[in-house]
């Protein structure tokens, strides 16, 4: 069963980190990265670019519509997300607990849909 | 006398076939199946033996039933070898298969406690689903309760399993680095029902015990899995040395008698023993947390053989440390309680209160605010005061037996003024 964690947090959260405490983030990554690939957990993970390069659309009159910046009007922006392959919550709490969260950093864990074979 | 017995073993039972069936929802309709077969059949053969092991095979079977019709024979293939090791068996056996089951049961009771006080689901809804399948009670209990609708209570539950169903929240004992964490979670869970049958809001029931001696039965389940974690054990006590004054706390008449005014001969001496055994256990592992503290507190009370022998001063320390760890503003008000009784002095006690007060407003939404509130007028001899802060605690209680002593008080101020 697969697993999403999302990982948001407000655009100025990593302002102000040295390239030391940058460093220490990446290296909790790799750690995370190299466990969870280990256990065969491990599908896709991914840093998105700023949140100001996102653009949004929307069909509000069946039309397509497209704007400029995140859909989301909350002040924590998405910034990137994990995919897991676990056998059940605990699991993907526990990969997804590793994530290093800086700053007021969440991450929102989401079982993503079965198909039905 | 049958429903007692029932929903004595409905957890128990619950939990042993949800480990069997690995499904709560089936596990459900089949025990709630053998339920009403039990009442029809036991009313007309009595009681059997084991009403627990009796509820768990009824059911068994009629989930094994229900996956014959599913044909869902991948489920079905430990059942049958199952069934034909328990007919091959010899009585030689026997006892170690009843050590087993034993053991299976327990498992499969804590499998079900840390599935329904798991932290990935609301607060609200873990209470809703402790209720229902760890205290056996119906909608209609818990909506008491809650005071809320049966109906939202049913959501409540309903969106429980629809996300332990969807996000595969798992029905097993948390790993090891897990536990401290998991078990917390637990705690909260039970000792809030523990004070709900305390105190129950009830109107017909000012105490259900069930609720009292079921928490007590599944923290001890908790303490047997982690003898290590202090705050069980801390828990424990605290839930027992309250359980050893049950019989003094309730007049004939039905009214709340409050610590001062009850009858020590009747707290149970065995009980006070085996909290102060637990207490002293938690405490030796140099890990003091909330319910330790308090624990500690109830064991001063019930060590004093009267109310003016308590150890105050010892109390209010306790106090002190509490509130650093813990500093919510109930813990403040009892801290403020022991301040009055510690130095006897209501004037500076008051003046703690009204400050706690303007620290925190909310306070007044709280029963025992107002409660301690009017003890202290009194004994200020500011009885108008009094009598209203007795109307406002009145307001906000729901309990049968307190409203009964609160009706009093405030009456009696009204005959004094005339």
């Amino acid at each position: 069963m697969k697993y999403l964690a999302l990982i948001y947090h407000t655009p100025d959260a990593l302002d102000g980190l040295s390239e030391a405490d940058i460093q220490a983030l990446m290296d909790e990554h790799s750690q995370l990265q190299k466990k969870s690939k280990a256990e065969g957990r491990f599908v896709v993970a991914d840093r998105l670019e700023d949140a100001t390069s996102a653009t949004t659309l929307s069909r509000p009159d069946g039309k397509l519509m497209i704007s400029d910046g995140p859909f989301s009007e909350t002040k924590e922006v998405l910034v990137g997300y994990y995919l897991f392959d676990c056998d059940h919550l605990d699991q993907a709490i526990e990969l997804a607990g590793m994530i290093p969260m800086p700053n007021g950093t969440k991450v929102e864990v989401r079982p993503v849909k079965n198909h039905i074979e | 006398m049958l429903e007692q017995a029932i929903r004595k073993h409905y957890p128990a039972a619950l939990a042993s076939l949800v480990r069997r069936v690995q499904s709560l929802d089936l596990a459900e309709d089949c025990l709630q199946e053998a339920c009403s077969r039990a009442l029809d059949d036991w009313s007309r053969q009595g009681l059997p033996d084991e009403p627990g092991a009796w509820l768990v095979r009824v059911g068994h079977r009629l989930a094994i039933d229900h996956f014959r019709k599913q044909h869902r024979w991948d489920k079905l293939a430990p059942y049958i070898a199952h069934e034909m090791e328990t007919a091959e068996q010899n009585s030689a056996h026997h006892l170690e298969q009843c050590a087993q089951e034993q053991v299976f049961a327990e498992d499969a009771l804590l499998r079900l406690i840390f599935t329904c006080c798991h932290p990935a689901l609301a607060f609200e809804n873990q209470v809703a689903m402790a209720l229902k399948h760890l205290m056996g009670l119906n909608l209609q209990e818990i909506a008491r309760a809650f005071l809320q609708n049966p109906r939202a209570i049913e959501q409540r539950l309903t969106r429980a399993k629809r996300k332990i169903s969807t996000a595969n929240i798992p029905y097993h004992i948390p790993r090891a680095a897990d536990l401290p964490e998991r078990i917390d979670a637990v705690l909260t869970v039970l000792y809030l029902i523990f004070n709900e049958g305390y105190c129950s809001s009830d109107t017909d029931h000012p105490i259900r015990l069930d609720l009292c001696d079921q928490a007590i039965h599944l923290t001890r389940s908790i303490h047997r899995l982690a003898p290590e974690h202090a705050e069980t054990q801390g828990l424990l006590a605290l839930m027992l040395g309250h359980r050893a004054r049950h019989y003094a706390r309730l007049s004939p008449l039905g009214e709340w008698v409050p610590m001062e005014h009850q009858d020590r001969t009747l707290w149970d001496q065995q009980l006070i023993q085996l909290a102060d055994h637990y207490l002293t256990q938690a405490l030796q592992l140099g890990r003091a947390g909330p319910y330790q503290l308090q624990a500690a507190i109830v064991a001063l009370h019930n060590q004093a053989s009267t109310f003016e022998t308590t150890d105050w001063k010892q109390i209010l320390l306790l106090y002190n440390l509490l509130q650093d760890i813990q500093p919510s503003p109930v813990v403040r008000l009892n801290r403020v309680v022991a301040l009055w009784y510690a130095t006897g002095d209501a004037t500076q006690a008051q003046a703690a209160l009204t400050k706690l007060r303007e620290d925190q407003p909310r306070l007044t939404q709280y029963l025992g605010y107002h409660i301690t509130q009017a003890h202290l007028l009194e004994a200020l001899n500011r009885a108008e005061e009094a009598q209203t802060a007795y109307k406002n605690a009145l307001e906000l209680s729901a309990n049968s037996a307190e409203r009964k002593v609160l009706i009093k008080k405030i009456n009696r101020f009204s005959s004094q003024s005339h």
